[in-house]
């Protein structure tokens, strides 16, 4: 009965005479998108699937305007409708979201409507395990619009519903196992020190000299493997030390420091080294230094723990498992390019050209860094 | 043969819920849905008031039009996306505790539509507070009295009705709490007297009054007098609030075969596609697995959306066609909660026999007993119920 009711008293309320034809009657059930991807660490694909009906209610599909809506009239717009629909979603960091490219659209039924399938795979930052989804399709022609998500990393499967007041979601792909959170958090450590260039700038920075070692004015090897093992092993301990300690304090919000600043800090951090291989003010207590920088690195660090999100049931195992992960990626670094060093240590061209030309397209790189990050401009990735 | 189908059905659901097979068809000419023409001057003047509306969206006036063309369309075909349209047209008022009248007129029918009754009440509270001889308001409220069982503040509404709303439609609102308070036979008796003597005033009034009749004979098991009635309330086709009251009545008398006739290619509605799944199972008609697959995929999207449209509908869904009694007992008294009509009492009462479970049905059988309804279709599930109780 309350439908019946429902039907004549909106009649009786706001129309008396003008009857839409009642004809062209093409009723249904709500209106439902679909939303499913897999991620990958650093890749997505997936699908999204609207209802034709709803895509014409939003882009006017029927072109001939004679209440049939054709796979013609579909196909000659499907790159444009493909893109579109796409922009309106979005997964991963809101900052650096998946690039989604879409694919070949299809035709599926679902409840008795079609629908169109908009395939789509997309190139991403590493993805954690908490993963933003943004879904703003339709609601601005349908509040009772819903976009059903389902989210799917290995074996790890999580849903969530979109609504006109919640268009955002960050779905939480942790995995209940401990091993494959540790496994996961060092590889984004070890990543991180790999493709955060300004790390390992400042790390390659450090070590440049030393295979070396200043006598008055000149460089000059030093003589045992040993000696440059136990030099760079006091600056990379340092460094871990002091990254260590910032990672953590920032990662449990204890102390948290504006992005633009420990950025900038870092990039004066790999120019003023540099310029300390140029011109040795600090060279016996260079551990000192590199504790103070290395402070500034783990806020640095802190930030990418943010973007990818600590498992909350599992916050300390993950952020000892990230710290793993730098200190993995770092010895892989210090272990290719020590004995490198120690080889050519003894030739004139590293001492005369290859350290201090370096150094200087360092200190170039190091003050370019800091006028970006300072002012905001974009000169070179960093 | 119940076996049979649910293997059947099972298959089917298992097949479409992994939606196997999309395909890219082969011929541009494949019609993949069919919308309002676009030709159509009503189509027309609501798409470019849409799209203006777009540009624009805090323009009051556009709003109005583009959600009233949307409710006018959503009540003739019963499709739940028409109120979400209106509901998105009158987003930036929706959510404001004083939006303007004519926004709170729209805002309460869209809020019954999607079963907030007490949202719907509210804005119609306030309606009635600034303009207490608004009939259409008054009226609308006691039907939402009614289906929410508040019977006496109904009774209250429907007697204090303006002259604005007519003869024909404030004894319908008087009448039909009689009905549903244990005196259909003299109600009913009136409704045809009324009829007769309103009944030119106004086609959508007369259907509505006929519709209502057919109900309260149906509740006074004359079959006869129910199906008369109907066929008046749908001699110009009908619409599909009708036509689905229309094919209960039809499966209540056992009369499957009329059902799938009465509905066939109406609409494709959630409340067209139950009865047409009741009905095909209890005729063993080929299409049934379809229409089951096809509902149990809409009750999945709805369920995984949190959508609570359709728990009478889900639940007859359970109990008719799929068999989980237990299922349906809890759709049903969660169906409960929101509307009490009689059809929602008789679904408590025949889940919890099913589900061989009659303790749950005692808060219907304490309101039956306070409303005094009397329904020949729930006495004796009442009666049965009693039964295992002693």
């Amino acid at each position: 009965m309350n439908r019946l009711i429902a039907f004549f008293l909106s009649t009786a309320i706001i129309f008396s005479a003008t009857l839409f034809s009642a004809t062209c009657v093409e009723a249904h059930t709500q209106s439902y998108g679909f939303l499913r991807a897999t991620t990958h660490d650093d890749r997505v694909s997936g699908q999204l699937e609207l209802a034709v009906r709803d895509l014409d209610l939003v882009y006017a599909l029927d072109a001939d305007g004679d209440g049939n809506v054709t796979w013609g009239e579909l196909r000659k717009r499907e790159s444009e409708l493909a893109s579109l629909v796409l922009q309106k979603i979005s997964i991963g960091p809101a900052k650096a979201p998946c690039d989604l490219v879409p694919g070949a659209i299809a035709i599926d039924s679902r409840g008795g409507e079609n629908y169109v399938i908009f395939p789509f795979t997309g190139a991403c930052e590493v993805l954690g395990s908490q993963v933003r989804v943004g879904y703003d399709l339709m609601f601005g022609s349908d509040a009772q619009h819903r976009g059903l998500v389902d989210l799917r990393n290995g074996d790890i499967g999580r849903s969530t519903v979109m609504t006109p007041e919640t268009r955002v979601a960050v779905l939480d792909l942790e995995s209940d196992n401990r091993l494959d959170v540790i496994r996961s958090f060092i590889s984004h450590g070890a990543h991180h020190i790999w493709s955060g260039y300004d790390h390992l700038l400042f790390l390659v920075t450090l070590l440049l000299p030393a295979v070396v070692m200043r006598s008055g004015n000149a460089w000059r090897p030093v003589e045992t493997l040993g000696g440059a093992f136990w030099a760079t092993t006091r600056i990379v301990t340092a460094f871990t030390l002091a990254h260590s300690i910032t990672l953590s304090v920032a990662a449990f919000g204890i102390v948290e420091l504006p992005s633009r600043l420990v950025e900038s800090v870092i990039a004066a951090s790999v120019a003023v080294a540099a310029i300390n291989n140029l011109f040795p003010v600090v060279s016996r207590r260079a551990w000192i230094v590199v504790f103070v920088f290395g402070l500034m690195h783990g806020f640095g660090f802190a930030s990418v723990l943010a973007d990818l999100g600590l498992p909350p049931a599992r916050k300390f195992v993950a952020l000892f498992a990230f710290n793993v992960g730098v200190e993995l990626g770092q010895l892989a670094v210090v272990a290719g390019l020590l004995p490198a060093l120690f080889l050519i240590r003894r030739s004139a061209t590293y001492t005369r050209v290859a350290l201090p030309a370096g150094s200087m397209v360092i200190v170039g790189i190091g003050f370019m860094w800091l006028l970006q990050r300072a002012t905001g401009m974009d000169i070179i990735p960093g | 043969m119940t076996k049979g189908i649910i293997a059947a059905a099972v298959v089917m659901l298992v097949a479409s819920a992994s939606s196997a097979a999309p395909y890219r068809p082969s011929d541009d000419a494949t019609v993949l849905v069919t919308v309002p023409p676009a030709a159509a001057s009503t189509q027309t003047a609501f798409r470019t008031a849409q799209n203006a509306l777009a540009a624009n969206p805090n323009d009051l006036d556009l709003a109005l039009e583009v959600a009233r063309a949307a409710i006018r369309d959503g009540r003739a075909s019963a499709d739940p996306r028409r109120y979400g349209q209106a509901q998105a047209a009158l987003a930036p008022w929706w959510s404001i505790p004083n939006p303007p009248m004519s926004v709170r007129v729209l805002r309460a029918i869209v809020r019954q539509s999607l079963h907030d009754f007490a949202g719907a009440e509210a804005d119609l509270e306030a309606i009635l507070r600034l303009d207490p001889r608004n009939g259409q308001a008054r009226l609308t409220r006691a039907f939402v009295r009614q289906t929410v069982g508040s019977l006496a503040d109904a009774k209250d509404d429907c007697r204090r009705l303006p002259p604005s709303v007519g003869a024909l439609a404030a004894a319908v609102c008087w009448l039909r709490v009689q009905a549903l308070t244990g005196s259909a036979a003299s109600a009913l008796e009136r409704l045809d007297q009324v009829i007769k003597i309103y009944g030119k005033v106004d086609p959508l009034v007369l259907r509505w009054a006929q519709a209502v009749g057919a109900d309260m004979a149906a509740m006074l098991g004359q079959t006869e007098a129910a199906d008369l009635h109907f066929s008046e309330a749908t001699t110009d086709g009908g619409d599909i609030p009708t036509l689905v009251a229309f094919a209960d009545h039809l499966l209540d008398s056992n009369r499957p075969a009329e059902v799938l006739t009465l509905l066939a290619g109406r609409s494709e509605a959630d409340i067209v596609y139950l009865r047409l799944a009741i009905a095909g199972k209890r005729l063993d008609d080929a299409r049934a697995p379809h229409w089951t697959a096809l509902l149990a995929d809409r009750f999945a999207a709805a369920n995984a959306g949190g959508v609570q449209l359709h728990l009478r509908e889900e639940a007859r869904f359970e109990l008719e066609v799929r068999g989980d009694a237990a299922t349906a007992l809890k759709l049903a008294l969660a169906n409960w909660k929101i509307q009490k009509e009689p059809s929602d009492a008789r679904l408590v009462l025949q889940t919890a026999l099913a589900a061989n479970d009659p303790a749950a049905a005692a808060d219907v059988l304490a309101f039956i007993e306070k409303t005094g309804l009397a329904d020949t279709r729930i006495k004796p599930l009442q009666d049965k119920i009693a039964e295992k109780k002693s």
